[in-house]
């Protein structure tokens, strides 16, 4: 995979079979130009915008809308669409982000919009507006900014929108979170929680993400032989069958192919975790 | 159980949502609040109020009375959820001037009285009288026609035709 054009330190615009994809991950672009490859480890989300119109605008915030503004908002919808379930329609992406920027930045200048619905929204739309109240500790956390209310409420009407709407017009990669499903299938197969900060925890993601990166050539990262393979899927039977749950899980939730070499890897880091645990 | 199954088979699919009061009919596009005039808000209708009477517009049970007295949430036998809002920005009167004849739970029939606000009062202290109506779950809605006559008589002239989602 290699950089079409840069918009910003963590966003970028790839080419490839499939067309135009914008790619997102932090500091995806650090110290790169155009036509250098892709540093996958750094992937966190990709973008295929079906509508060419879309595509333009959102590169179009992304390269001109503070980054960290940008960031807040991709977290902001992650969250939602965990809360909620769905993957949302693309257009919030753009929408979102581009009022979110604009209103921090009326914020900034002392400016507030009122929200003349408020009372309403709290009560019409209350998970809507749960993720807007986490967007709101969100902002002040990374951005040492404080919204009022009013601003949580046009948030929820932008997420409740956006849900409503979603169809299948984006394929939206959330790599990050389909590695935390991966991690969530393995503990719960393990019978076992893995501390997010402990080395092993570390390990484990980064070995996932290496299993989940292609090549240019659709080609797993890892290739094993297919004698090797076969030996593993017998000896740890238990770690491989986690392992081929989570490959039907991505299969299902992201429309991601995992192969058979990569299923054989993951198992091998499963059945480490297990007799380390348990030992 | 029969009686439960026939309940459901009677499930309305499709519902005419009339005017809860009486007055000029405005698309949603000229009332004057962005979270309206923009589309943030569900799809619906509005209303210049000539008084200040609030029938209901379906047959259906009443979710929600706001604290703030100028708002309602009321569910159809279809299922449709609906908000009527009195007013722009009418929480600055606090309720002031509002009187409801019903509480949250009960049932009610289309054109019912549901309220009654000063208008003077409204006029004077809100942002503007026009009164919106909309659809609260856009995903509630399979296909939606929205009348706008030049006038609507409480509880007579239907505005919206709607077939709900199955």
């Amino acid at each position: 995979m290699k950089i079409n054009k840069i918009l910003n330190n963590n966003a970028i615009v790839v080419k490839d079979w499939e067309g135009e994809k914008i790619v997102l991950g932090s500091g995806i672009a650090f110290q790169k130009g155009k036509n250098d490859p892709v540093d996958q480890s750094r992937i966190e989300k990709i973008f295929v915008m079906k509508d060419h119109t879309k595509h333009q605008q959102f590169e179009e915030i992304l390269s001109t809308l503070p980054e960290e503004h940008i960031q807040v908002s991709e977290e902001i919808i992650s969250y939602a669409e965990n809360q909620l379930g769905v993957v949302i329609n693309e257009h919030i992406h753009i929408a979102l982000t581009d009022h979110l920027s604009f209103a921090l930045e009326r914020l900034a200048k002392g400016m507030v919009i009122k929200n003349t619905l408020l009372n309403e929204i709290k009560i019409l739309y209350a998970k809507e507006f749960q993720i807007g109240l986490y967007a709101k500790e969100l902002i002040r956390e990374k951005l040492g900014i404080e919204i009022p209310e009013d601003e949580v409420g046009y948030i929820a009407l932008h997420i409740y929108t956006a849900k409503i709407n979603a169809g299948e017009m984006t394929k939206t990669l959330d790599i990050t979170a389909m590695i935390r499903g991966i991690v969530d299938i393995i503990e719960e197969g393990l019978a076992i929680k893995l501390p997010q900060d402990t080395v092993s925890y570390e390990r484990l993601i980064a070995h996932l993400r290496f299993a989940v990166q292609r090549s240019e050539s659709e080609m797993p990262f890892h290739e094993l032989e297919p004698e090797m393979i076969r030996i593993i899927k017998e000896k740890y039977g238990e770690s491989y069958s986690i392992a081929q749950k989570a490959g039907r899980f991505v299969l299902q939730e992201y429309d991601f192919e995992l192969h058979d070499s990569e299923l054989a890897y993951i198992s091998m880091q499963i059945q480490r975790i297990n007799t380390r645990e348990t030992a | 159980m029969i009686k439960r199954w026939i309940g459901m088979q009677q499930r309305k699919t499709e519902e005419t949502i009339f005017s809860p009061i009486s007055g000029r009919v405005l698309p949603m596009e000229e009332v004057p609040d962005p979270i309206f005039s923009k589309s943030m808000a569900g799809m619906g209708v509005a209303i210049d109020p000539e008084d200040g009477k609030v029938g209901s517009p379906v047959d259906g049970e009443i979710i929600h009375l706001f604290q703030t007295k100028h708002a309602l949430w009321i569910r159809a036998d279809s299922g449709l959820d609906l908000l009527i809002h009195i007013g722009v920005d009418t929480v600055c009167l606090n309720g002031e001037g509002f009187h409801h004849y019903v509480k949250m739970g009960d049932r009610v029939k289309m054109g019912q009285p549901l309220m009654n606000f000063s208008l003077d009062l409204v006029r004077e202290k809100a942002t503007s009288p026009v009164t919106p109506m909309f659809l609260i779950h856009t995903d509630q809605i399979e296909q939606i026609d929205i009348e706008l006559p030049e006038r609507a008589e409480r509880g007579l002239t239907p505005l919206m035709k709607v077939k709900v989602k199955s």
